[in-house]
């Protein structure tokens, strides 16, 4: 059961065409639906880009974590969190985002003209022209764009330098090791103001300060999801097939496990700081997202998102048996597609007519062909990566494991 | 101790085997449990990933005692709230009578319970880290301020670059001869039988 690695790319590159295939039928729906309905496009394709851009920042957010710290578990998934951001060239998930956010710039005037258009008096509204105007949101996005591509891509450069020099002197760690540092803080800053900008101006009336965090951490869970999912998947292959163990699928585990008390703790707080004050103004965001059928998917979110993954996560072996590990995986992005549901699709329904479900088969055309896009260029890359797919000659990873010398071989293969 | 566990006492501790690395020191200790030995136990200055399952040592029920403790304070914390600030309820305890005092604040319901998560989530978590700290305490036999493997000599150095196996004297399979010839085929640097 032991294949090879130039097997595993072939299987990377047919899984691309798939993914591409899906990502095409996708767009295909939702070009038709921009011009049948495009009120309703600009609504669901905002949904389905807030899924995949939490996910590509999450990765962002893995691998200047993972920079800091070191550790087994993200040797393993480096190439997986390089290929879901930037991996040299155009075409990467990360470039992608960039440019799948055109749609939503042409359809701002509809999406945001609570705050876009005129503000007939509105006192709230008025206050906050220092922040919420047009020029200043495209130049805040630009900046955004421009800031993770040049992080990422640095950190690639970086990170790879051993792979193509052989080099195992730290010399490049202390660079690594401070860009990260002082790149994360700046990265935590960017998603939470892109987040706010790019969802939570939806609603201009309300604000939450945590509100970027939730989304953020939704995205690194099912980052890190999507990452086990990849892991899985290889570990028949060199050169993960000799290098994985379970203690890397215990870390991996434990680390879904962590955020998914993480997200409740954060989703919890904004509930809980909302629900005491009970101010008009901030109430109405949750009065939407309790109306209704809308109320039980909250509900549902709690039980799901929350209290079944940690009852099942919590123990040993769930963590610990690859299978079981992924099949958690999975269920992780399923759910964090109806928290991002949750999250935005009510934004579009008015306090007291939200009784019904704001769902449209142009969400599910947003979710497929932006993803099917994403999941295009993230395997591809994978599959035409120059480097191999362990960073066998980063000095960190001998120190945290090294990869045996006769296998060395089969990891560059 | 008892005069009847005295007289039981084996005459040693056991017999520790000295090791160079972790690695050498995991194939012994995975020889060791393979040839039967059960009361097995290594020492060294860091933890040393697998080697609970090299000494084929069972884990404890102390994730499920913390689990009851977390379930406990979290019903604790959950009555607490709910008896005094949304019930009038009496209860007696000795010679007290403590009443719960249900008040109105802000029109809000008496049972408010997403103003008692964070109280009803500070006692899981309160329960849970006394019942696992407690009762890692006293698994571990701890405090334990005399031990017989103080006695050695070379065992100080299991704090510093060595790294130690020991069978017990109490291990059915032990004895003096043949245990000390099957410490040799492991090739350690020193065998040493150590005294109460």
């Amino acid at each position: 059961m032991n294949r090879s690695s130039t097997e595993l790319r072939a299987k990377y590159a047919a899984m691309s065409r798939t993914a591409m295939i899906a990502g095409l039928i996708g767009v295909i729906g939702l070009v038709v639906g921009w011009i049948v309905e495009a009120d309703k496009f600009y609504q669901s394709y905002i949904f389905g880009y807030a899924y995949w851009i939490t996910i590509t920042l999450g990765m962002i957010g893995w691998m200047l974590l993972h920079n800091m710290t070191a550790g087994k578990w993200g040797f393993t998934i480096r190439r997986f969190l390089q290929a879901g951001t930037f991996n040299g060239g155009f075409l990467t998930p990360l470039l992608l985002m960039a440019v799948l956010i055109i749609p939503i710039i042409i359809g701002s005037g509809e999406l945001y003209d609570k705050w876009m258009g005129a503000h007939d008096g509105d006192h709230v509204l008025e206050n906050k022209t220092f922040y919420l105007n047009e020029p200043f949101w495209y130049a805040r996005m630009v900046f955004y764009f421009l800031f993770w591509i040049f992080l990422t891509m640095t950190l690639k450069r970086l990170l790879n330098r051993e792979e193509r020099t052989l080099d195992t002197s730290f010399s490049n760690m202390r660079t690594i090791q401070r860009l990260s540092g002082g790149g994360l803080v700046l990265f935590l800053l960017t998603v939470n103001f892109s987040m706010t900008d790019w969802m939570m101006s939806l609603e201009p009336h309300w604000f939450s300060t945590i509100y970027g965090v939730i989304l953020l951490i939704g995205g690194v869970i099912s980052a890190i999801a999507l990452c086990i999912v990849m892991t899985v998947s290889s570990s028949k292959y060199a050169p993960f097939s000799k290098y994985l163990d379970t203690k890397t699928y215990h870390d991996l585990g434990n680390l879904m496990f962590a955020l998914t008390v993480f997200w409740a703790y954060v989703s919890f707080s904004q509930y809980i700081i909302i629900w005491s004050a009970n101010l008009a103004e901030e109430a109405g965001w949750y009065l939407k997202r309790t109306e209704g059928i809308n109320e039980y998917i909250g509900y549902g979110l709690l039980v799901f998102h929350f209290i079944f993954p940690f009852l099942v996560l919590i123990q040993r072996k769930w963590k610990r048996d690859p299978n079981r590990l992924k099949r958690m995986a999975i269920y992780i992005l399923a759910v964090h597609f109806i928290d991002i549901f949750w999250q935005i699709k009510p934004a579009f329904q008015r306090v007291g007519e939200a009784s019904g479900l704001n769902i449209h088969w142009l969400d599910f055309a947003a979710v497929l062909g932006i993803g099917g896009l994403w999941l295009w260029l993230f395997l591809g890359g994978l599959a035409n990566m120059k480097e191999p797919l362990l960073p066998a000659h980063d000095p960190r990873m001998k120190g945290a494991k090294p990869i045996a010398d006769e296998d060395l071989a089969t990891v560059n293969a | 101790m008892s005069h009847e566990q005295e007289t039981h006492r084996p005459e040693s501790y056991g017999m520790i085997a000295e090791f160079d690395s972790p690695e050498t020191l995991m194939a012994a200790a995975e020889k060791t449990r393979d040839a039967g030995y059960s009361r097995i136990d290594a020492y060294s200055s860091f933890p040393i990933e697998g080697m609970v399952e090299a000494l084929g040592q069972k884990r404890t029920g102390l994730p499920k005692l913390i689990l009851l403790f977390g379930f406990i304070g979290m019903c604790t914390g959950l009555f607490l709230q709910g008896w005094t600030a949304a019930s009038n309820l009496g209860i007696t305890i000795g010679p007290y009578m403590f009443y719960g005092y249900s008040m109105n604040i802000g029109g809000r319901p008496m049972l408010s319970f997403p103003n008692f998560i964070p109280v009803t989530f500070e006692l899981t978590i309160l329960f849970s880290a006394l019942a696992a700290f407690f009762g890692t305490f006293i698994l571990s036999k701890l405090p334990m301020p005399y031990h017989p493997l103080f006695n050695s000599e070379r065992f100080s150095l299991a704090s510093q670059d060595k790294f130690f196996l020991c069978i017990e004297a109490r291990d059915p399979q032990y004895e003096k001869g043949k245990t000390e010839e099957f410490l040799e085929g492991l090739n350690p640097d020193s065998i040493e039988e150590i005294g109460h």
